[in-house]
């Protein structure tokens, strides 16, 4: 007597979880992530253990080499001219300024160009941190 | 004679919605960032430090030690101790070789410490920074 062997069905491989993770993981990265503004250099901000969250503001760049940038002005005198012709910024009411300063750079130098912002701008003046 | 044929279901084609979803993790994998961001503050318009009731601070320049400014001064503890129970501002004077992360760790120290006030003086300059 022949036996014939049963006739196999090809093997389709289900698609479906596939598509449910990817898309959990696609919404999980929506919801917990920032999207990044670009930065015009690499800036390591220094790390600390407060507890002030970063509130929405103008951020300026303060690379280890002591170059202060915001967009695409490079200097405290541009930066100034800059935002005192921006009518968005003199229409703020609650008016400040948040440095991303690199953990490297000098201090001394950080706060002489934060004094000539603050008072050119009559703005308060804030640096970026890292949560520890 | 029985014409009509069964059906087939038309299957969706499922890679091109794969695609595109693939191409949506990528890009969201590389724009975001999962670093939590705080700050302190810097200079804050409002603040004004009177000279003669504050306890003035040199940092030395390994960024870690405070000396009294004013010749006959006690002790670095006694003085924080003084600003801490008489709620004195304290001005450090900096060196100019120190560093954000340096500074921000002396500002933390001294805020664990009760120090209610803090004045950072940069290198030949005026009283600036304030928490």
């Amino acid at each position: 007597m022949q036996l014939n062997e049963p006739q196999q069905k090809p093997v389709r491989e289900l698609m479906l979880p596939l598509i449910n993770v990817v898309l959990l993981l696609l919404i999980f990265l929506m919801m917990m992530g920032r999207v990044t503004e670009p930065e015009p250099f690499r800036v390591n901000p220094p790390e600390s253990d407060t507890t002030e969250n970063t509130q929405q503001a103008i951020t300026l760049y303060y690379s280890a080499q002591g170059q202060l940038q915001y967009q695409h002005y490079i200097g405290t005198e541009m930066i100034i001219a800059a935002l005192l012709s921006d009518q968005g910024f003199a229409d703020e009411k609650t008016q400040k300024i948040i440095i991303r300063a690199d953990a490297q750079g000098e201090l001394s130098e950080l706060l002489r160009l934060a004094r000539q912002l603050s008072a050119s701008l009559a703005v308060d003046i804030k640096l970026e941190v890292k949560a520890r | 004679m029985n014409l009509q044929h069964q059906r087939r279901r038309p299957s969706v084609g499922l890679t091109s919605l794969i695609d595109v979803i693939f191409i949506l993790i990528v890009f969201f994998m590389l724009v975001s960032t999962f670093s939590q961001y705080r700050t302190l503050d810097l200079i804050s318009r409002g603040s004004t430090v009177s000279d003669q009731q504050t306890i003035r601070l040199r940092l030395l320049a390994d960024g870690r030690s405070l000396m009294g400014l004013n010749a006959g001064d006690h002790s670095t503890d006694h003085l924080i101790q003084q600003a801490v129970v008489k709620r004195l501002p304290v001005s450090i004077f900096l060196p100019g070789e120190v560093t954000l992360q340096q500074g921000v760790d002396l500002l933390e120290r001294l805020k664990q410490q009760g120090v209610v006030s803090v004045s950072l003086v940069p290198s030949g300059g005026q009283t600036d920074a304030t928490q």
